[in-house]
């Protein structure tokens, strides 16, 4: 919160908080005025420059990087006093196209001969009446909430009847049977895209230390092409 | 489960008039508390967090943090299995299954008809009724209750 003395036309800020170890910057469209953070706490505070035209915005772009990932938002600005606040995340890939898994992870599915690996992505089937499900393994800690959104790049080739589909979510515990994914914390469900699509799942709320990714298919064949937590 | 959403996707357990009905068994055997701590999201629609990102249904994600909403859904289990220990139902009506299944199931175990009446949140339920029909098990809880008041 930003706390402004006197009565004159106050400065507008922009609150950034971005990943520790990361240079951070600010940068507005209209003349390409940059602002920079000072250090890499993860935590900058940007005064903006005056005068700020009362009512028209001004766009300014948050940026930050590590030297390998990036981030970055647009906040729009109206009128002096303001204040915005901005989070900068970087992708935490769970599976990437191109890669394979990363970070770590890897799968452990109910039929593990029906999931067909690659570095470019991850092929499931699932018979009509059984199911598949597939979890991703190790676990993630959701419970700083640094993540808020899980995203899978996913297209789905086939299946059996109209009525079958695939969900996909975040739970404490792993599958049960080959119908039964467990429990999920948050989910997506009633998927069936012909076109690669990324589907994105609010996980801010969870705050599970201990949270798997799970994909429940039945009756479809797919492909995950990228899996992130950002 | 049957539960209402409102203008903002949030779950209810009662209808004020102004929310749509929707069904899914996300919510089945958890509390009030827990349902209306919860987002849903039909198919073909939108919901845009705080933060801009828009999420298309069908979604179901916790509005609250879900640490809340858990130790809510424990202390209601915690009642329920009083209220079951207090109606002194017979060991060996009790059992321990090794699959989740919900509430209202029917289940045939060593040739018998069991009805689960009380389902746990994660891989157990308590399967309660001895080659039973739903009707009877009941009546037999009725009965139960009846005794000890």
């Amino acid at each position: 919160m930003i706390v402004v003395v006197g009565g004159e036309a106050s400065y507008a800020f922009i609150v950034a908080d971005y990943p520790a170890g990361s240079s951070c910057k600010a940068v507005r469209s209209r003349d390409g005025k940059t602002l920079k953070a000072k250090g890499t706490s993860g935590h900058f505070v940007f005064k903006l420059p005056k005068p700020i035209t009362q009512g028209v915005a001004d766009t300014w772009t948050v940026s930050c990087t590590d030297g390998v990932n990036t981030d970055s938002t647009n906040v729009q600005i109206t009128s002096e006093g303001q204040s915005k606040n901005v989070t900068l995340n970087y992708r935490f890939y769970i599976f990437k196209e191109g890669s394979g898994f990363m970070n770590g992870f890897s799968f452990n599915a109910y039929a593990s001969s029906d999931v067909a690996l690659s570095s470019s992505k991850l092929v499931w089937a699932s018979n009509e009446y059984v199911g598949n499900q597939v979890l991703f393994i190790p676990s993630v800690d959701l419970s700083s909430h640094r993540y808020e959104t899980l995203c899978l790049e996913i297209v789905c080739t086939d299946r059996y009847s109209t009525s079958n589909s695939i969900s996909f979510g975040v739970g404490s515990d792993s599958w049960v049977s080959e119908s039964n994914p467990g429990t999920f914390d948050a989910m997506m469900g009633d998927i069936y895209n012909t076109a690669r699509d990324i589907f994105e799942l609010d996980i801010s709320e969870v705050s599970g230390s201990s949270e798997y990714v799970k994909l429940a298919s039945y009756g479809v064949t797919g492909e995950l092409y990228n899996a992130w937590l950002e | 489960m049957i539960v209402f959403i409102d203008s903002d996707y949030i779950c209810h357990t009662q209808n004020d008039g102004s929310m749509r009905e929707i069904s899914s068994d996300f919510f089945d055997g958890k509390c009030a508390a827990f349902i209306e701590g919860h987002r849903f999201i039909p198919a073909g629609e939108s919901w845009t967090r705080a933060d801009g990102v828009v999420f298309h249904g069908e979604m179901i994600s916790p509005a609250i943090n879900n640490e809340i909403l858990h130790r809510f859904q424990a202390q209601h289990e915690a009642d329920d299995f009083t209220r079951l220990s207090e109606l002194s139902i017979p060991q060996e009506h009790n059992f321990i299954a090794t699959h989740n299944y919900s509430i209202g199931d029917f289940i045939g175990i060593f040739g018998e008809l069991y009805e689960v009446i009380c389902a746990t949140p994660q891989y157990t339920s308590i399967i309660l009724g001895q080659n039973v029909a739903k009707t009877t098990i009941q009546h037999y809880l009725d009965t139960l209750k009846e005794d000890k008041t």
